[in-house]
């Protein structure tokens, strides 16, 4: 009788890992956090590029948005987001700058910063990998979500 | 233009610099290191028309190479300042800088801005970011759409705003203002913008992977001439009013007024980016016809490089008709072939084929390579964007390009 608890549990436990290994594996994708007064419920893929590429400067809630940028994964988030590589994104950029129209992201250069420009910003807007969320900012959406239909040899 | 160099190159390949405090000063810059090549020696070769020079028969390192430095500074949470100067070779030869941009913006609402100061001329898409070689494709901007641009600068005033409209962001711009700088006519003259009234505007639509841009512009021109062209301009303002008619026709190149209607389609979807823009001059001067310009372009990244191919092509009406001299005043040949000659400048007819490739090995540089192959037809070899055209050249120009971009 106990050994067949015994291999009951064992079952269980084995399936139970089965199953956590997805969940760990969605622990590292890229999500989108904003304050959690910022009045955004949701976002879609052209509402983050308006904001990031410098288009529209406010949240959908009308508050004047400060976009973030973590800068370690800056190039996943941009080829995710737009399928550009970082090259593309500051030629774009460099336009826009040069002719005084515009400000690129703000530039955090670690979780721990660009977490703490959120939750003390109304504004702001950044992403992390999942596994770094703190209760302090809200998570809205995850950018793989929205990662383009790859055909072959598109990607550098 | 080493001093300028040497600066850049401390500054070194960093982050844009920022205070400590609450009010951000950032420096940034952008630069390109070209050299050109022209195999034929029909005509000299040049990049836009404020170059005094052009490159023929052999290599020139003045068409394309640039630096320039940009300060930021904000203010206040809604008020910004900018700075900025472009070294570059000019009408004189020489590669003094030059104030490019140098404004203070209001932004109200997050939206809107207002600029006073000195505003780079917004006439149509990218044009007003042509210096900055880092930002676009091509080793250069076409030289028949962009190159026959009189003015690149204003001291004025722009607002410009955007609204959200379905899926995209809806965006107009005005502006008005006095245009700034010299180009040059030849090699030997110039001409002074500085009393040029621009006003003009556009609307675009932003949505997914378009950006569509209609433009419209007018411009009151006045031109006050330097060098050589002063001294014949002098000579023929002197008997201008003996020869009615044609006298009058003389002297008109340096006033009047004109308008320019542009549209303009950038295409950008993941490895793919292409262009597409076409302009309509038309000209309130007697001595220079309606234009018509356009380019297409197009590229495709693979891995660093990005391959690509254009076509650009300017067109004029019929050269304007030189009036005939009052009765009993008979014209010298070599008048009349100077007539010729003053009509020619204005009436650029010519297309250029481009294939070329960027590869970017850093994340702030690119290396460029491009081959233009340039057919001007007979009408339009006497165009200012040409220097030095010989009486025998057969219109065509064939360049090799290479440059450098970065920013930092």
């Amino acid at each position: 009788m106990a050994r067949r608890y015994l291999s009951l549990a064992t079952l269980a436990f084995a399936l139970l890992c089965a199953l956590a290994t997805p969940i760990a594996a969605d622990g590292d994708d890229l999500v989108l956090v904003v304050h959690p007064q910022s009045g955004v419920e949701t976002l879609s893929r052209n509402q983050v590029i308006n904001i990031y590429m410098g288009r529209h400067r406010q949240l959908p809630s009308g508050i004047a948005a400060l976009p973030v940028d973590l800068a370690p994964e800056r190039e996943d988030f941009y080829l995710l987001l737009t399928d550009k590589t970082l090259a593309e994104i500051n030629a774009y950029w460099a336009r826009l700058i040069f002719s005084g129209r515009a400000s690129p992201p703000r530039q955090a250069q670690s979780t721990e910063e660009l977490l703490d420009l959120v939750a003390n910003n109304r504004g702001a807007i950044g992403y992390v990998r999942r596994s770094d969320l703190n209760n302090q900012v809200k998570a809205v959406v995850a950018v793989d979500r929205w990662r383009p239909v790859q055909t072959a040899g598109s990607r550098p | 233009m080493t001093a300028w160099v040497i600066t850049a190159l401390t500054l070194g390949w960093n982050e844009p610099l920022s205070a400590l405090d609450d009010t951000p000063v950032t420096l940034r810059g952008f630069g390109t290191l070209g050299v050109a090549h022209n195999r034929d020696d029909g005509a000299g070769f040049i990049r836009d028309i404020t170059q005094r020079r052009g490159v023929r028969d052999g290599f020139s390192g003045h068409t394309d190479s640039r630096l320039g430095l940009q300060l930021d500074v904000n203010l206040s949470p809604k008020l910004d300042a900018t700075l900025q100067g472009v070294s570059r070779y000019r009408y004189d030869g020489k590669y003094t800088p030059e104030l490019s941009w140098g404004f203070v913006k209001y932004a109200p609402t997050p939206n809107w801005d207002l600029r006073v100061g000195r505003l780079g001329w917004d006439i149509f898409m990218l044009a007003d970011s042509r210096d900055v070689g880092y930002s676009y494709l091509m080793v250069r901007p076409p030289v028949e759409y962009f190159g026959t641009l009189q003015f690149s600068k204003l001291n004025g005033a722009d607002l410009a705003g955007s609204v959200p409209l379905g899926e995209g962001i809806l965006s107009g711009k005005l502006f008005a203002g006095r245009a700034a700088g010299k180009l040059a006519v030849d090699e030997n003259s110039y001409a002074d913008a500085n009393n040029t009234e621009l006003i003009g505007g556009h609307v675009a639509y932003e949505w997914g992977h378009w950006h569509l841009r209609a433009g419209f512009n007018h411009f009151d021109i006045d031109l006050a001439y330097g060098g050589d062209i002063r001294r014949e301009l002098r000579q023929l303002e002197a008997i201008a009013p003996l020869l009615g008619e044609l006298g009058d026709f003389l002297t008109s190149g340096s006033r009047g007024t004109g308008e320019m209607w542009s549209l303009g389609t950038l295409y950008n979807r993941g490895p793919l980016q292409g262009q597409l823009l076409f302009a309509f001059t038309r000209s309130g001067l007697d001595a220079v016809p309606n234009w018509t310009s356009g380019f297409a372009s197009l590229g495709y990244r693979l891995g660093p490089w990005t391959p690509f191919a254009a076509f650009s092509m300017i067109d004029s009406a019929s050269p304007p008709r030189i009036p005939d001299p009052p009765p009993g005043i008979p014209l010298p040949p070599e008048l009349l072939a100077a007539l010729e000659d003053v009509a020619g400048q204005s009436t650029p007819q010519q297309s250029t084929l481009s294939l070329g490739a960027r590869y970017d090995f850093l994340p702030n540089m690119a290396l460029k390579l491009q081959y233009d192959h340039v057919n001007v037809r007979r009408g339009g070899r006497k165009a200012t964007q040409w220097r030095g055209a010989q009486s025998d050249w057969d219109g065509r120009a064939r360049v090799l390009s290479a440059t450098l971009d970065f920013i930092f």
